[in-house]
């Protein structure tokens, strides 16, 4: 009796062990999975199942979260090959803070040609990108803690993680309507200023703490006639090291600021009316230089419409901006608190450098493990039943 | 090249506006024989109710008689005032139970608010000349004309921490309306506070 149950174990071990073999699991071993978008719950199976699926191929609608991601990736490394495809177009975003008083940020999008990447903070869409040369920038007046940029199904988002030191702004220029409205504007819009008027031959009358010209103390100059000739020199070393120096038409035509004017193979022209250049801009040493072709910019503010005023401050401020020396402090953010710190600047660069790059994995380990598991338990058990039916048979004495 | 200060009177409706036709030639004198302001050799009369005055965002308006705006005249009063412009209102009856006088406090009160006395160790005193004892008196005010009264203060209107609008009773229009030339009979030039008055204008 126990040699016919041994005997049937044996022979029931020998069929499964045939049917694993003419039917191995699905999705399991050589199976395809060729699914429609993933769930987290599906990279949980595929991850649990006994044998790792040989093929991955998701086809995604809309970018596949961080998670997902990793998860696919941590997928392709045990041994699966991973795939995917898609409409999905690539899609970068940068926060930056802005170098101005008010705050602000700076948001840089790049995707394809022609892509509207619509922008968002944490409150909800503020602008549109229209994407050329395969880049957009805007400028958010609020000081947004992190942005979402979408398109065509990507999604790329940005936290702010630093913060900018800005430090006063010295305007040098004969006592006049220029030198005082220019003040006013930047003062206007938050920036602290010190100015530097000449009045009379050798009588120059200073507001503020004027001293010394250096970026411990000011983050830009604007030079805007030539009462900045004595301090040439001090300007020179000043933007070498970094400060930012905005010469006026005024100021470009003295021959000790000239070195310092915006011109020349290396200068960029930043704005033009007609063909004339209006703003030129070039490095120098580790600063900035800005060449305007503006004169009497107070006229506007004075004479224009009830948008004047504003329109006058936000030249001043955008000139200095581009320019201002404006060290970074690094933020503390802490992303395992608020996941809406957490960036995720280019997740298509992510998803392609974390699955097909990690393809061409090993043989995977889980996979060969699981199968020596089964075939040891199956093969314990035939050697188990048949010492057990040949004991048996030499118990009973039988040949 | 820079636009010059050009000195602009403002005409006004209600008086006589012009009533010192010489103070503006004699402070462009002082204004270039004192310093290196690029200043225009000769002042200009702008209606105060016209936009050509946004133009000179430092205006000054004198007179005798009652001193009221008009709608568009308080409008682009304010407006100066507002955009960083300064009204220099000086009055020429040295009497501050005058005409003059009551009507210009009741308009400056209404047209933006109640001047205050202007503190005399303001920058004004000494943005250029130094006037340690405040506003310089007049030969109007120590001869016992109008008030018979040395006014201690200027008083105005502060638009955040400038001065927008200046207003003076000590008649500075009776005392700097002679010609330029006369400075030379002079052992102190009188006009001196009128280029801190400028000078003020164009820094602050």
């Amino acid at each position: 009796m126990v040699e016919h149950v041994l005997r049937g174990v044996l022979l029931v071990a020998l069929a499964v062990m045939l049917w694993m073999s003419l039917h191995p699991p699905v999705n399991i071993d050589g199976s395809a999975i060729d699914a429609h978008g993933i769930t987290t719950s599906d990279l949980a199976n595929w991850s649990r199942a006994p044998l790792a699926p040989k093929r991955i191929n998701v086809r995604f609608d809309s970018m596949p979260s961080r998670v997902q991601r990793v998860w696919l990736g941590a997928l392709a490394g045990a041994g699966s090959m991973v795939s995917w495809n898609g409409e999905l177009i690539p899609i970068m975003a940068q926060l930056e803070p802005v170098a101005r008083p008010g705050g602000g940020a700076r948001v840089r999008v790049a995707a394809p040609v022609g892509t509207s990447a619509i922008i968002s903070d944490d409150v909800g869409a503020v602008d549109t990108a229209q994407i050329a040369n395969g880049g957009g920038t805007l400028t958010l007046a609020s000081n947004a803690r992190s942005i979402v940029a979408r398109a065509n199904g990507s999604a790329a988002s940005a936290a702010m993680g630093d913060s900018v030191l800005l430090r006063k702004v010295l305007v040098i220029g004969a006592a006049g309507w220029e030198s005082k409205f220019t003040a006013a504007a930047l003062e206007e819009e938050g920036w602290k200023v010190d100015v530097l008027a000449r009045v009379a031959p050798a009588v120059e009358i200073t507001s503020g703490a004027a001293a010394s010209i250096d970026t411990s103390r000011y983050s830009a100059v604007i030079a805007l006639d030539a009462t900045a000739e004595p301090y040439a020199a001090r300007l020179t070393e000043f933007v070498r090291s970094g400060g930012g120096l905005i010469v006026a038409p005024g100021a470009a035509t003295s021959s000790a600021v000239a070195p310092l004017r915006a011109v020349g193979p290396e200068a960029v022209v930043l704005e033009k009316r007609g063909a004339t250049p209006t703003v030129a801009a070039r490095r120098f040493g580790a600063g900035r230089l800005l060449q305007i072709g503006y004169e009497d910019t107070w006229r506007a503010r004075m004479t224009g419409g009830d948008s004047a005023v504003t329109k006058h401050r936000r030249l001043w401020t955008r000139l200095v901006s581009d320019v201002a020396y404006a060290p970074r402090v690094r933020g503390v953010t802490d992303a395992s608190a608020n996941p809406a710190l957490r960036d995720d600047v280019a997740p298509m660069a992510e998803l392609t450098a974390s699955v097909r790059l990690r393809f061409s994995g090993n043989a995977s380990a889980i996979t060969r493990r699981n199968r020596i598991n089964w075939t040891v338990l199956l093969f314990v058990i035939l050697s188990l039943t048949l010492l057990g039916e040949v004991a048996s048979r030499r118990f009973r004495g039988a040949a | 090249m820079m636009s010059e200060f050009v000195f602009c009177t403002g005409q006004y409706d209600s008086g006589d506006w012009d009533s010192a036709p010489v103070l503006p030639a004699n402070i462009i004198d002082s204004i270039a024989r004192y310093t290196s302001i690029a200043v225009a050799p000769t002042g200009v009369n702008v209606p105060l109710g016209s936009d050509a005055i946004f133009e000179y965002p430092f205006v000054y308006l004198t007179g005798h008689l009652p001193f009221r705006f008009s709608e568009a005249e308080r409008r682009n009063a304010r407006k100066l005032v507002e955009r960083g412009g300064m009204l220099f209102i000086d009055d020429h009856n040295h009497d501050v139970g005058g005409v003059f006088h009551n009507t210009a406090m009741e308009e400056l009160t209404r047209s933006f608010s109640k001047p205050v006395d202007l503190p005399n160790d303001h920058e004004l005193y000494r943005c250029f000349f130094k006037f340690d004892d405040g506003p310089p008196a007049t030969s109007h005010e120590l001869n016992g004309w109008g008030d018979n009264l040395v006014h201690k203060n200027l008083q105005a209107v502060m638009q955040g921490d400038r001065i927008g609008v200046l207003y003076s009773s000590k008649d500075y229009s009776s005392e700097w309306n002679y010609d330029p030339d006369a400075k030379r009979f002079s052992t102190i030039d009188n006009t001196r506070f009128g280029v801190n008055i400028i000078v003020y204008a164009l820094t602050r």
